[in-house]
């Protein structure tokens, strides 16, 4: 299945958007789990509804225990009414990781419709993660600018959870970026085969950018990339001349912006479908995600690639 | 090129707002933090250059649209001399103005004017142009602007003088369309004059030349002088008419600051000196002197006053005319009364030949008898005669004869109508009240009550008091009709013509509705009978009183002077095919322009008209003032004709209303490319300010949580 969609085309794939909640209205609710818990609730309710997609967590049987198995797993009440020790099986537990690895450099800042790029890309890695959870899958993250800023390895306990969103919800952002360093750093640390989750706004050479992304598939990682961009950024529809600075950087530019609107939004789109060209040369997945639409468009994205994977 | 309203340059000053704007805007623009410039930069690599030309092409747009809004508010103009200046180029140009007046024949000023003009010439550079203007109260061009020093030097060596005055506004003005014709390059106007003093009138006090002009002045004029001049000479006839004598006073003037005395001061007539007297005339004073002469044979005789005075010979001499008119040959035709009766003209010959001092002199013929031989005719109460009759009858009028119809009881309307009916626009209808003399009740007449008291017939007896003719009671009339061409200066209270006037060409007709003597009316016993039919005499001969004297520069018609010379001296009329010679006071022969009746005389003495028949004199005198050489101050003078550079334009040289709104119309032309300017730049600019709505809210760069 191809998974690339365009913007306009996964826009309209999706669920009707009404049914989830705003960006901007999660920005409000000061829990981090609980805005995951939100997103991705709203999101398999309406999932139930698809005669596509669908998957269950819930209890398929009972093994008997053997020497080696986690004890606690072991269901004591059954025991207790039969005298023989059984393992709970579940139907959707498996051993997939998930490492989410969030770009914290100061352009993820930047945000024009009362949310910025960071922002949303907390509350989508959180949402990822509690998502992930509830599919017993083991969770990671990493934030980077220049160089990994907080690890936190995959692992699939109840607890872990908890860290793993304190660790996004502690995320703040840094410097410039470097793709190539702290990708490979995280690439480097990474044991377990898994998916991997990249959620930046991409603002290097698309060399580098690539050859950081490589690093992480190399390792036999499935790897999605979720460039986030505000619509600011996508149209570049400022009314009037100005001093443009860069926020990484801090140089600055006069532009006017009606003269070089549509050549920022050529060179952009040339940017964005080379990425997309090269992830899937690479067999990675690329979406681009407005950060003025809801969250479940990432969700979605994330579960076609896991389907895949079983 | 030059503006009308210069002042709107300050508004130049408003190019500095867009300019300022667009570096203030550039300066304090809003700053906006934005993730990264790397396609920015990469833009700028390709299009900023691009951008900037555009930036700066709305930029020059505006201010180029605001200069040439200020510039067609400074209302240009194109300056006529610089139209000239594709025409030729030349590197100096000397216009010399030479004053051949009659003042400059005092003592030796026009040689030196002479020296002063080769001198200038001599000065001049090898490229230089010259151009020779001589004037007075008249300009001529002695030679058009040409570089041939020789030819200059030739055209200044035969200057002459002229017996005109000086007016030096006009030959400034003639000089001044030479100089704009000149183009570029230096160009003088050389004034070469005894600046005398009024030879500025009042009504070039305004005369400015026009810019890029210079003005050079010699002066050859002096404070001191002394000339005599004849003025205000006053021709006295006595009672009897100048065949009986003549009076003649005039005033010798000394204008300058010497005494004069024991000056002689002659009168000749008909080139004999008649009279001589001495006079002393004191320094800006003048003496009058007076000449009696004797009786003068009918005719005109040519008369000279002279004064003795070597300084300034031209204006010596006063020419002047005298008339011995004589008395006008008056022919009146009728039929001979049978039995001795009394004639019909009785009371009208007693009323011309009044005595010896009539004008007229009357004499009578049949019909059968009459010739005609100038004069003036009156055809009293006779039959028309034959066709022949009536065609000599109509050459003599045409050819400027006055005749007199007289329509009384013997003058049939039918008989009158097939003679002068055929060549005059009246008709006779029949006899008004035809009773017979002897039967004419009281009570039934008309009166001439309807006249025209404008009409030079009766002009005299418009005042008060100067007779009436209401009182003349008419019992008979003739009952005419009148055409187009003739005119009815009086009518009876009945309506009809009482008088009616016609012109023919160069005569006069006038038919008189009523008999000239008693038998229809009684006009004749009243007192304004004598004086009407001498009015009618005038009117028919067409009198006026002739000037002795004419002023250099006066217009003279020969042949008109010749018809009235022929009429009263009672010669033949004037063939006008015939040819008239005029000879000036040089005796040289002048030739006229074809068509032109008339010429202007230029030269003081006598000039003579001749024709096969007839000739006169004509006196002309030089125009007084020009005696007065009372010198003005020639540095004031000049400077007064330059000080004023702004106008660029003489008098002569400005513009109409229209050929002003043509020189002007550059400024529409510049207000529309402003125009022009702004809606490009409105389009332009529009077009790159393409707003969307949707437009992004302030960043905000920090995570909220």
């Amino acid at each position: 299945m191809e998974m690339w969609l365009s913007m306009s085309e996964f826009q309209t794939s999706l669920p009707q958007p009404t049914r989830f909640l705003d960006p901007q209205a999660l920005t409000r609710i000061a829990s981090l789990e609980l805005i995951a818990r939100t997103v991705v609730e709203g999101f398999i309710s309406g999932l139930h509804r698809s005669p596509h997609l669908g998957f269950s967590v819930n209890f398929a049987e009972y093994s008997p225990y053997r020497p080696g198995d986690d004890i606690r797993k072991i269901d004591w009440k059954v025991y207790g009414r039969t005298d023989r020790l059984y393992i709970k099986e579940y139907e959707g537990e498996t051993n997939t990781s998930i490492q989410l690895i969030l770009d914290c450099s100061r352009s993820m800042s930047y945000g024009s419709q009362g949310i910025t790029k960071l922002e949303y890309g907390q509350f989508l890695a959180a949402s990822l993660g509690y998502f992930a959870f509830k599919q017993r899958d083991a969770v990671g993250f990493v934030s980077y600018d220049e160089d990994v800023v907080n690890y936190v390895p995959a692992r699939g306990s109840v607890g872990h959870l908890n860290a793993v969103l304190h660790a996004i919800e502690k995320a703040q952002p840094g410097e410039k970026t470097d793709f190539v360093k702290p990708l490979v750093r995280v690439s480097e640390r990474l044991r377990r085969r898994g998916i991997v989750v990249v959620i930046s706004d991409l603002y290097d050479e698309p060399a580098n950018v690539m050859n950081g992304l490589r690093h992480l598939a190399f390792r036999g990682n499935d790897v999605i990339v979720f460039q986030i961009l505000d619509p600011a950024e996508l149209r570049f529809d400022f009314p009037d001349a100005a001093q443009f600075v860069d926020m990484e950087t801090r140089q600055e530019m006069h532009v006017i912006p009606e003269y070089i609107r549509q050549e920022y939004r050529k060179l952009l789109r040339k940017q964005i479908d080379e990425y997309e060209k090269e992830c899937r040369k690479d067999r990675m997945d690329f979406s681009l995600i407005d950060i003025s639409q809801p969250l479940d468009s990432a969700l979605f994205s994330y579960l076609v690639r896991r389907e895949q994977l079983y | 090129m030059s503006f009308v309203t210069p002042l709107f340059l300050i508004g130049g000053l408003a190019v500095a707002v867009p300019i300022l704007l667009h570096l203030i805007k550039r300066e304090h623009a809003r700053k906006i933090e934005f993730p990264t410039l790397m396609f920015l930069r990469r833009i700028s690599k390709r299009t900023i250059r691009y951008q900037k030309l555009r930036h700066l092409l709305l930029l020059l747009l505006r201010v180029l649209a605001l200069l040439l809004i200020v510039f067609a508010f400074m209302r240009p103009y194109r300056e006529k001399a610089q139209a000239a200046v594709t025409v030729g180029r030349i590197t100096n140009a000397h216009i010399i103005v030479f004053d051949n007046s009659l003042s400059m024949g005092y003592q030796d000023r026009l040689d030196r004017a002479k020296k002063a003009a080769a001198e200038i010439i001599r000065k001049a550079g090898p490229d230089d142009k010259f151009a020779i203007l001589e004037f007075s109260d008249l300009t001529l061009s002695r030679t058009q602007l040409g570089n041939d020093p020789s030819d200059a030097l030739s055209q200044i060596n035969s200057l002459e003088l002229s017996d005109r005055s000086t007016r030096f506004g006009q030959a400034l003005r003639t000089a001044e369309k030479f100089a704009l014709e000149a183009g570029t390059g230096k160009r003088t106007i050389h004034l070469i004059s005894d600046f005398q003093k009024n030879g500025w009138t009042a009504e070039d006090q305004d005369f400015r030349l026009g810019a890029g002009i210079d003005l050079e002045h010699v002066d050859v004029g002096s404070d001191d002088f002394s000339n005599l001049s004849i003025r205000d000479v006053h021709i006295s006839e006595s009672d009897q008419g100048v065949e009986n004598g003549v009076g003649i006073k005039a005033s010798i003037a000394n204008f300058g600051n010497l005494d004069r005395k024991n000056v002689q001061v002659t009168l000749s007539v008909d080139s004999r000196s008649v009279a001589e007297k001495r006079i002393d005339v004191a320094k800006g004073g003048s003496q009058g002197v007076e000449f009696q002469l004797p009786g003068l044979m009918s005719g005109s005789h040519p008369a000279v006053i002279e004064v003795e005075d070597r300084n300034l010979t031209r204006d010596n001499r006063f020419y002047m005319t005298i008339e011995a008119r004589g008395r006008t040959p008056v022919l009146l035709v009728e039929n001979g009364e049978p039995g001795g009766q009394r004639p019909s003209s009785f009371f009208l010959s007693k009323a011309l030949n009044i005595d010896a001092l009539s004008p007229y002199k009357l004499t009578t013929v049949s019909p059968q008898n009459f010739v005609v031989s100038g004069g003036l005719l009156i055809w009293n109460n006779a039959s028309g005669g034959t066709a022949a009759t009536q065609k000599k009858l109509q050459d003599f009028v045409r050819a400027g004869g006055g005749l007199a119809v007289v329509l009384a009881d013997a003058v049939h309307a039918a008989d009158f109508n097939r003679s002068f009916g055929s060549w005059l626009p009246v008709r006779v209808e029949g006899p008004a009240i035809p009773e017979s003399f002897g039967n004419r009740p009281v009570e039934n007449y008309v009166l001439m009550t309807d006249v025209r008291m404008d009409h030079p017939i009766f002009q005299p007896f418009s005042r008060p008091h100067s007779g009436s003719f209401s009182s003349a009671r008419f019992f008979r009339h003739a009952r005419m009709s009148v055409g187009s061409g003739a005119e009815i200066p009086a009518r009876f209270d009945n309506g009809d013509p009482a008088l009616v006037s016609i012109h023919l060409d160069k005569g006069r007709v006038l038919i008189f509705a009523s008999s000239a003597d008693d038998s229809c009316n009684d006009l004749p016993l009243k007192a304004v009978y004598a004086p009407f039919w001498q009015q009618m005499l005038h009117y028919l001969e067409n009198f006026q009183e002739r000037r002795h004297w004419l002023d250099v520069g006066d217009t003279l018609a020969p042949k008109r002077l010749l018809l009235d010379t022929a009429l009263h001296q009672a010669k033949a009329n004037l063939d006008q095919a015939e040819s008239v010679a005029v000879l000036d006071p040089a005796r040289q022969r002048l030739s006229m322009a074809p068509g032109a009746d008339s010429i202007v005389v230029d030269k003081a003495g006598f000039y003579e008209i001749r024709s096969m028949n007839v000739n006169a004199f004509v006196a002309v005198n030089p125009i007084p003032r020009e005696s007065d050489l009372t010198h003005g101050n020639a540095e004031e003078m000049t400077a007064g004709w330059i000080s004023s550079q702004s106008s660029g334009f003489s008098q002569d040289e400005r513009p109409t209303p229209e050929e002003q709104d043509r020189r002007q119309r550059l400024w529409s032309l510049v207000l529309i490319l402003g125009a022009l300017f702004l809606i490009s730049e409105l389009l332009l600019s529009n077009l790159r300010m393409t707003v969307n709505p949707k437009q992004p809210r302030e960043p905000s760069s920090t995570v909220k949580r």
